[in-house]
Order: structure tokens, then sequence, then C-alpha cells
């Protein structure tokens, strides 16, 4: 009987939680769909009362924009993602290795940019002048690589394999890079799964960089994009006259459901990521709980 | 072998300081280094391009940066220019646009430290700092360029209208030339108030308002009465009747300090320690309880537009009535305050700097001066290309195509607005009303006057954040009975937030001010 009701306040609790997720995610979507002038009458509602798909067409008008955003940003989370993987973990293993010399020396460089960065503008001025990657999808994917808080993490679990297995494979005549290959990624899949779902959620979402770096918007990625139909329909909306003085009418464009459906674009390829790594998400949310 | 790796570990914390140390004071000094580089080689630059200007130019790349929504068309408007451009100053401009103007400002707030490599951009006094950029030397000095490089656009203002672009004595930008002279005031829907027989020539303060909006509250259905008056509950509502009470803010609307800017030596005050501030929230309450503004105008994300009966305008500007028609989907009376009067932050609103990073400061000033000259020029990066962004149904009327690809592009932002198209609902003379708006406007006494906020920083944003505290309930008269309660809260709050050092400091660069012009 006492389970009994403590299984319903945490089933309770669970449920008002889950609700909390979801409401703004349901409605983002239903908004989306909504028709511009019923936003103007009743405000946003979780059910549309007069369902639309007006936000959409006025967006897909002009896939151009949209599509060369996805495109950027596919390319700059897939090669991204990919390399900073390696590094981190190529990274990461000598660091986790018991007999390598200087593990004490390097970990302490690393744990140091943690804690102090040269600030914005020395770093504007290495990636812009000294490597010239203005305009470049490259400088949207480097300076992210090898982040200390990552190595650290991966660290954690490629302690967690017991060292008789590197060591089984070292009398098999196995190399180094053989074992890291062979043994070690194999084992940390799971590792590995939640650290490529952060990464890729870092570059889907990298904004701030991209402002500075990036001036062309045939190079924007879908964020930039976002940012950027943003802007316009805020332009549209103020007053109701553009400030050449040239009147629009906000309730013949549906700017709020433009607004609500750009979200939904931009967060559905990452939610569909996450649903793919899920399984090995649940995994490694347990990375260093247990020290064995 | 541990001591070993302490020392190194020290000696590695101790080096990165040391780097992070001379980074900084490397950057100010190579900051300073620009500066009196641009200032002491545009002299010889102009020289040597002055010379060979009578002969031909040399082909020149510039970068311009500003900022709006990147559309699929701006290339072919861009190429349209630089095929102008090319032809008549040999120069390729490479037009760039940051989405929103937030990000605008940091990214180019980087790159000026960063000592990068462009010629012109957009500023202001809210966007990439003005103040503050002529001030670190971001901008090249064009005092002596202007004239010589850009002459009709320098000619184009009185001396005074430039005294405001200068900081210490200098002009580091060229001001864009629209609208600068300000008149506030009321619009009232016309039918309701031809239906209610309400004369609304009469109206100089929100309290004339509400026996009028009684009776539409009281004679039309309750669907469409609950929400009459216009709140605006995000904007500084109080500062559009500055200028009918001849006051003037100094260095920003929510910083507490106001002089009266027509009087021989402007006093400074607290404009919430006022009679009229005090009427102001009381008849916003009053509002409030009898029903005229909407009961949730706090919490509600959007408004319909067509419901308002009457509304505060910040700005009338000639064609303003076919604009509000359109916004409120209704004819409109509208109600101007008093004079309209020329103050600096209106004038230089917005402005087009070159920047200290430029190697071609004479060939920006060119641009410049073609962007406020030319008409075509002008009008190619305002409207777009004839035929595919716009027709022309006029002489000088155009209307924009619904196939197009590019804009909307902000008149305000470049060059010369008067020079621009009329379109839509503006009136054939819109450009000649304003003109003569601006040159008729009262001059104010504080006109070329810029505070300098450094002293009082801490409570300047003290103050400032207790004023958008109550704002939004004070705009909504949300306070309802309670307000006289609240309001002598606020101005204590205000007093404990050192309001009165604000207004000494503000007092004293005024009288400075004042005593430097006699």
């Amino acid at each position: 009987m006492r389970r009994n009701s403590m299984q319903l306040t945490a089933h309770i609790c669970l449920i008002v939680f889950c609700a909390m997720c979801l409401l703004p995610m349901v409605l983002t979507i239903s908004v989306s769909l909504t028709d511009g002038q019923a936003i103007q009458t009743f405000g946003y509602q979780i059910v549309p009362i007069h369902f639309s798909l007006e936000a959409y067409e006025y967006i897909l008008k002009e896939p151009f924009t949209l599509l060369s955003g996805y495109k950027n940003s596919i390319i700059i989370v897939v090669v991204g993602t990919t390399l900073n993987l390696l590094i981190t973990s190529l990274i990461a293993y000598p660091l986790a290795r018991r007999d390598f010399p200087f593990r004490g020396v390097i970990s302490f460089y690393i744990f140091f940019t943690m804690i102090f960065s040269g600030g914005m503008v020395p770093f504007y001025i290495l990636i812009v002048q000294y490597l010239g990657w203005k305009n470049m999808l490259i400088s949207l994917i480097v300076p992210a690589f090898a982040a200390p808080f990552q190595i650290f993490l991966l660290r954690v679990f490629f302690q967690e394999i017991p060292p008789a297995l590197i060591e089984s494979a070292k009398i098999d005549g196995a190399s180094d890079l053989r074992t890291y290959r062979s043994i070690i990624l194999p084992l940390s899949k799971p590792a590995l799964a939640t650290l490529a779902l952060m990464m890729t959620l870092g570059y889907w979402n990298e904004t701030i960089h991209a402002i500075l770096f990036i001036d062309h918007s045939a190079k924007y990625p879908i964020q930039l994009i976002l940012k950027n139909i943003t802007a316009y329909i805020e332009m549209m909306k103020n007053g109701g006259v553009d400030p050449s003085g040239n009147p629009v009418d906000p309730s013949d464009v549906p700017t709020d459901a433009i607004m609500y459906a750009m979200m939904v674009l931009t967060s559905l390829p990452v939610m569909f990521v996450f649903a793919f790594l899920q399984k090995y998400f649940v995994k490694g949310m347990t990375i260093g709980a247990v020290k064995g | 072998m541990k001591s070993i790796f302490r020392l190194t570990a020290i000696f590695s914390l101790l080096s990165a300081m040391l780097i992070t140390g001379c980074q900084s004071a490397g950057s100010n000094g190579s900051n300073q280094k620009g500066d009196t580089g641009a200032s002491s080689s545009s002299p010889a630059a102009s020289q040597s391009s002055a010379s060979s200007q009578e002969e031909t130019l040399e082909p020149v790349k510039l970068k311009y940066y500003f900022y709006g929504a990147a559309k699929p068309g701006d290339e072919a408007v861009y190429d349209a220019m630089n095929k102008i451009l090319k032809e008549k100053i040999n120069t390729t401009v490479e037009f760039v646009k940051i989405p929103s103007n937030g990000d605008y400002t940091q990214k180019m707030t980087i790159m000026v430290n960063a000592q990068e490599e462009f010629d012109l951009a957009f500023t202001s006094p809210s966007y990439f700092d003005y103040f503050a950029n002529a001030a670190k030397g971001s901008f090249v000095d064009i005092t002596d360029l202007l004239p010589k490089y850009a002459p009709q656009t320098y000619a184009q203002f009185k001396p005074e209208i430039w005294n405001a672009a200068k900081v210490n004595g200098k002009i580091y930008a060229s001001i864009n030339q629209q609208i600068f002279a300000r008149q506030s005031g009321f619009v009232i829907s016309k039918p309701l108030a031809d239906k209610y027989q309400f004369d609304p020539t009469g109206v100089t303060k929100q309290s004339d308002l509400l026996p009028f909006l009684e009776k539409v509250k009281a004679g039309e259905p309750a669907d469409t009465t609950d929400q009459l008056y216009n709140a605006q509950m995000k904007n500084h509502v109080f500062s559009y009747f500055y200028p009918y009470y001849e006051w003037e803010t100094i260095g920003g609307s929510d910083v507490p300090g106001v002089a009266s800017s027509v009087l021989d030596q402007p006093k400074v005050f607290n404009e919430y320690d006022t009679p009229e501030f005090k009427e102001f929230i009381l008849t916003n309450a009053e509002f409030q309880m009898k029903g005229l503004i909407a009961k949730d105008a706090l919490t509600r994300p959007t408004f319909d537009a067509s419901k308002y009966a009457a509304s505060s305008m910040a700005t009338l500007m000639p064609g303003i009535e076919e604009t509000v028609k359109k916004t409120y989907k209704a004819e409109q009376y509208i109600i101007p305050l008093g004079d309209p009067i020329l103050t600096t932050p209106n004038a230089i609103a917005t402005m087009t700097a070159v920047s200290a990073t430029s190697k071609h400061p004479e060939r920006a000033l060119m641009v410049i001066e073609l962007l406020n000259t030319d008409k075509e020029l002008y009008n190619l990066m305002v409207w777009g290309i004839e035929g595919v962004d716009y027709e022309k149904t006029g002489d000088n009327r155009i209307e924009s195509l619904s196939g197009s690809t590019y804009g909307p592009a902000p008149g305000w932002m470049f060059g010369n607005q008067f020079n621009s198209f009329v379109s839509g609902t503006q009136p054939d003379d819109v450009w000649t009303q304003t003109k003569e708006l601006n040159e008729t406007a009262k001059v104010s006494k504080l006109y070329g006057f810029n505070f300098s906020p450094d002293s009082v920083k801490t409570e300047i944003a003290n103050t400032s954040a207790i004023v958008n505290e109550y704002k939004a309930a004070f705009n909504t008269g949300m306070y309802g009975a309670d307000t006289e309660k609240i309001y002598a809260e606020f101005l204590s709050k205000l007093k404990a937030a050192g309001v009165d050092k604000v207004l000494q400091e503000k007092q004293k660069q005024v009288d400075a001010f004042v005593a430097q012009k006699q």
C-alpha cells in the first residue's frame, strides 16, 4: 500500500515534469500551424483554432535560404563531429593509460584552458587574421575541437576499461594504435555516442561564432538563417510600417506563425538525431558513476 | 619528479598570465597606433588622391557593413550598384549585412578591437555606439575630408546640424539625411470620434480622452472594447510627451534627468518627480480601472490593432495619416502636441562612418557622397531593381512587386532619404514636407550637446533598472488604486539608487556646454 502511494507520487511528479518539457514544444508546433489572424485575436493556443499551413508555405516559397542553411549546418555537423570525436578520443586515450608518463602535466595543461581563456578579441584575431578563415565553414568547425570537458569525460570512461584487456592485446602483438582502434573504441560506444550527440548539438546551435566569422548569406548555418528570418519579421511587425515609410500590414503575413515554424524547422533534424542516439545516451548518462 | 611537475605547472600558469596581460596592453597600444596612424596618414593619402583625381582613379575595393535581413536578391542589386560605382569612381563595394542590430553591435565591436580592415559602417548612438567608438579612435576624423571629398553631402546640412555629430570638436561620421525634427501626438479613431460626436482638436493630454473612451466603452458591444486605449506597455510612453513639455532627454530615455530645452539656462530635473508624470500614471490607472486599457495588457502576446480607439504616438511624420490608417484599419484623426523640435539625439540617429582601419578613407567618402547625391544608386539600394523588385507607377512613385527577393532596406540607413522614391501611402511631396519640418523646427538650446555617462555609470545602471522595472505596470495602470502609494515607493527607490548624483552630473555637463557656447 505504501509502495503504491509512493509510486503514485513519483508518477505524478514525473508526469508534471514531462508536461513541463513537452508543453512548450507542443505549443511551438501548434502555433506554427495556426492562422496569423487567429493568433492576433485569440493569442497562443495549444490546439490551433484556425489550422493553416500558411507559415510553412511562406518559408518554403523561398527555399533557397533554408536549404543552403541546412546544407551548411549538415556539413559542419558531419565533418565537425567526426573529426572532433576522433581528436578528442585520441587525446583522452593516452591520458587514461596509467603508463603514460606526462599525463599529469598534459591534463593540467588541458584543464588550464577550461578556466582561463584568451577572450573574444584574440580569438577573433587568430581565426580571421592569422588563419584567414573568414567566411569559411572551417572557422565554425575547428574551434570546437578538443573541448576539455569532453576529453575528461571520455578519459574517465576509458579508465573504466580493465587494464587487463589492454595488456592482453599487447601480448597478442597489437600496437597502441591498434589497441585503441580494435579494443577501446568498440567498447566505448555509449560514451562516444553521448559525446557525438553533445557535439552535434553544439555545432547545430552554433550562433555567435557564425555571426562573427560568416559575412556571406550563402554560407549562413541554419541558426543564422533563423536569425535572419526573425530580423525580417521583426522589421515588418514593428509599427506595421517598414522604416522607409512603406506600410506593411502585419496581419497579411503570419509573422508569429512564421517565427514558430522556423523554430520547428530548425530543431527537427536535431530531434531526429537524438532519437537515433537515444539508446546509447541512456547508457552514457552513467559514465563515471561507478568506478571499477 | 613531483617537484619538477609542480615547477612547470607554476611556470606555465605564470607565463599564461603574463601573456594575457601583454595581450590586453598590446591591443590597447595598437588601437592608439591605429588611430594616430589613420589621422596622420589621411592628409597624405588625401593629397596623393587629390592630385590623381583629375587623372584616373585606381581601382579600389571597399567593405561596407550595416544590418538587416539578407535576401536572395541581394547580390543582383549589389552588382547593379557596383556597376554605377565602378563607372563613376572606379570602386567596388562589398556590402555586408548582419541580421540583427544586437548582433551587429557585437560583431562590429569585436572587429574594431581586432583592428580588422573594413571601410564603411552604419553607426548610431544605440547600435555600434557612435560616441564610444569615435572617442576611442575606431573612426576616421572626417572634419576636413568631408567637405573635400563629399562636398554636396557636407553642404546639405547647416553647420549647426554637423555640430551634433561632433565628438571632442571633430566629426567622425556622415549624418544620413532623414527626418530630424520631432513632434509627438495622439491618433484617434475617426469613425468612433464622429459617431460619439467627440471633437478631437481640443486634446492636449491623455486625460482629455477619458470622456470619449468612456462613451465608446458604454456604446459599443463589449467584445470590441476590451482594449480601447493603446498603452504600449513596453515603450517609454511618457517620453512621447517631452516635446510638448519642451523637455529633452539626456543620455537615453530611461536614464532619469531631463532638461527644459528652450530655456537659456537649461535646468536638469528628475522627470519622474513632476506633476506631469504623476498625472500620467494616475490617468493610466484610471483608464485601467475603467476598463479602457486591456486587463491582461502585461501578459497578452499580441493585440488587435483595429480595436484601438486612441493611441499616443512618438513621432508624427509627413504621410503619417495614411500609415496609421493602415495600421489601425480605420481613418484616424492626428492630433499634434506642441511645436516640432530639433534635438541632438534625433539628428544623429543614423550615420555612416569611415573605419580607422580603412586604407582608402577618401574613396569611402566618395561612396558616401554618391549615396547622398546619386538618385539611381540610392534607390537601387533601398528599393532594388526596377521591373524585378518594384515597378514605377508615376514619375517618382513606385510600387513593390510581390515576387521581389530584395529588401526591405530601410532608407534612413544610408545616404539621403530625400532622394528616395515614394511608395504606398506616402504623399508625393513627403520629402519636401519633411525637409520643411526639419528646417522650421525649433532648435533646442542643448542642440549639439552629448552627455558622457562615464563618471556616474553605476548610478545610471541602477536608476534605469528601477525605471524599467516599473515602466510596463505604470504604462498600463496596473497598480490601480494603489498607484499613489507605489509611486512614492518608486521615487524613494530612485533616490536610494543615486538619482541625485546623476542629475548633478548632467547639470554640470549641461552648464559646461552652455558656457562654452557663449
